[in-house]
């Protein structure tokens, strides 16, 4: 109705200053944003010089510059190193950076529509479908390929018969999602279990054990432009409704009387984090902790509005993911699965930000 | 001139459980109406199926002579403004972002508030005196001060009307009468009001039309000074009821309470 708007025009002395510290708490948010976006491409590149292999970062920018600006520059290094940088570490970092961008991101937008701290990305049984999917597949003897095929399509499977399990009346009510989630959970999980009591024992067992725990040591340069597409398209459309998860989070009946249809957007975020996690998980295995841990941190960082909040959790959580992929890969020769690093180095930051903020948001 | 709110012999059930059956209200653009009754007698549900949040089973309610069914979501927020009662705050947003939150039904899917959607925040919040909130952690703020910052929210949404569900509850004496007196100048402001409530007394301070619900329905209806009388209230509340009339100078105050 214009007639309210135009009287409280009409209005009055210090309005400008309150006005003023919040644009400035958002600037400095920003700011933040800015610097923070610096911190992955740091470490994408420290990535590429570490390893067993060492090599020496001017050598590295060097292959770089000839490889992907096609400057022509002397060639100093071998082959072997060309190889390491180009089809081993940088492929290898950027999956990393991906898949920490997209659960940190899916993670902060679950945690804003279910307004419950512990919702992880996995919450509606993405993780447990895909890992039925890979072991199915292990143990028909299937491909690499196949393997990525069938986790990412169980993955997506999985959050269906959560999101169909859960609607009533028309609504999908955020107490039914979580709990149809935690139940085909565990009948993905039981259905897991069943296949790992009869996988053989001599290699079956050990690569289904292996590939639940995580890791990016199996990517391949070739796997990247697929994943790469549809983690960006899943990020994409998270951030373009990074506000309404404000509005979302304040529950589902106050969001409808502020003009969302709820249903809709519920419904998008969850197709946009079921891609996004199933292509995560189809390539590189299980990682938890990522998706719950840094979002608390992220709003540790800049605050609680979805606005700033969404698009820091994308760079903190690429950073994040690669710099404990490089330990992944430098702390023994054996390589240690990345489930492992993620919830060692997750579970004890989660268990001091819950001492900080008691229990609270941050 | 078509109602602001018309309600045609309405009637709500949970599964077998009726709530109430056969309701008809007419409310006018710009009235302030209180709907009165025990517990459990379906206020709330009665607010939620004007907002188009339940549907009635039997009957119809109309909003501006529209079925309110077949209005979007986003129709229903340009046109109602809702202030619940139960309410739970996750995250610790600044209050000027809880209130510019009332933008979103004029923004699109994907957009984000304008500086003029801030703007507009910042002024609403000034205007009702709590513009030194703008500022702080929603969740750090007394219920009063919540409350007020709930109501700048709705204004934000540029209603025409507002559905407060016991909009005091929670509240000290002091805050009561503060969300009270907003109450009353908005109505002032010529903004349709629906609220319930479970102190009957609000209804002579807010001077307001009075819908008394039994535990089947509507049993009277009427300015407050007509409908609230001894007899009423006691078949309302199942319970005996004195109403007394005080006169301080050039006011008269009407007041009950239980009989002793």
């Amino acid at each position: 109705m214009r007639t309210t708007a135009n009287r409280l025009q009409t209005t009055l002395p210090n309005k400008q200053k309150s006005l003023d510290i919040q644009t400035e708490t958002e600037r400095l948010s920003w700011r933040k944003v800015a610097l923070l976006a610096g911190l992955p491409l740091l470490f994408l590149f420290i990535s590429l010089f570490l390893g067993r292999l060492f090599i020496d970062p001017l050598t590295v920018l060097k292959i770089l510059a000839h490889k992907l600006l096609f400057i022509p520059i002397d060639k100093t290094w071998t082959d072997t190193m060309e190889t390491v940088v180009m089809r081993v570490r940088l492929p290898r970092a950027i999956m990393a950076g991906a898949a920490g961008a997209g659960l940190s991101i899916s993670g902060a937008a679950f945690q804003g529509m279910f307004h419950n701290p512990l919702v992880s990305p996995f919450i509606l049984g993405v993780s447990a479908g895909a890992g039925f999917g890979a072991a199915l597949a292990i143990v028909m003897d299937g491909s690499m390929f196949m393997i990525q095929v069938l986790a990412f399509v169980f993955g997506i499977v999985a959050v269906a018969i959560t999101y169909f399990t859960s609607r009533i009346y028309k609504t999908t009510p955020i107490l039914m999602l979580v709990l149809a989630g935690i139940v085909v959970s565990a009948l993905f999980q039981s259905l897991l279990s069943l296949l790992k009591y009869t996988a053989d024992t001599e290699d079956k067992l050990p690569a289904i054990v292996f590939w639940l725990m995580g890791s990016m040591g199996g990517v391949r340069p070739e796997d990247l432009p697929f994943a790469l597409v549809l983690i960006t398209v899943g990020v994409i459309g998270l951030l373009l409704v990074r506000w309404r998860f404000n509005v979302l989070s304040m529950g589902d009946q106050e969001a409808r009387s502020l003009g969302i249809n709820t249903e809709l957007l519920k419904g998008m975020v969850i197709v946009c984090t079921t891609i996004i996690s199933s292509v995560v998980v189809a390539f590189c295995g299980i990682i938890g902790w990522v998706g719950l841990v840094i979002p608390h941190l992220c709003r540790m960082l800049v605050g609680p509005d979805h606005r700033v909040l969404m698009p820091t959790t994308l760079c903190v959580g690429a950073a994040y993911l690669i710099f404990i992929d490089n330990i992944a890969r430098i702390i023994s020769p054996a390589e240690v699965p990345l489930g492992i690093l993620t919830a060692l180095v997750g579970a004890p930051f989660f268990m001091y930000l819950l001492r900080k903020t008691k229990g609270g948001w941050g | 001139m078509t109602a602001k709110v018309l309600i045609r012999s309405a009637g709500f059930s949970y599964g077998n459980k009726v709530v109430w059956r056969d309701i008809n209200l007419r409310v006018k653009q710009g009235e302030t109406i209180c709907l009165l009754g025990p517990n459990g007698c379906g206020k709330t549900t009665l607010l939620n199926c004007i907002h188009g949040d339940l549907t009635p089973q039997s009957g119809e309610i109309q909003i501006d002579g529209r079925d309110v069914q077949k209005m979007t979501i986003i129709e229903r927020a340009r046109n109602m403004g809702y202030v619940f009662q139960e309410h739970s705050a996750p995250f610790p947003y600044s209050s000027l972002e809880v209130v510019r939150m009332g933008r979103s039904p004029h923004l699109g899917i994907f957009q984000v508030p304008s500086e003029q959607d801030t703007e507009l925040a910042g002024d609403i919040m000034e205007e009702m005196g709590i513009g030194h909130l703008a500022d702080k952690r929603y969740t750090m703020l007394s219920g009063g001060e919540r409350q007020l910052v709930l109501i700048a929210r709705t204004l934000c949404q540029e209603p025409e009307m507002i559905l407060f569900d016991e909009p005091t509850s929670h509240l000290d004496f002091k805050n009561q009468t503060l969300i009270l007196r907003t109450i009353s100048r908005l109505a002032g402001r010529g903004l349709t009001i629906i609220m319930t409530s479970h102190f009957p007394n609000h209804a002579w301070l807010l001077s307001s039309r009075v819908a008394m619900m039994g535990q089947n329905g509507i049993i009277a209806e009427g300015p407050a000074e007509r409908v609230m009388t001894e007899e009423n209230l006691s078949e309302t509340y199942g319970l005996r009821v004195k109403v007394f009339q005080v006169v301080d100078g050039d006011t008269t105050i009407n007041f009950c309470t239980p009989e002793a």
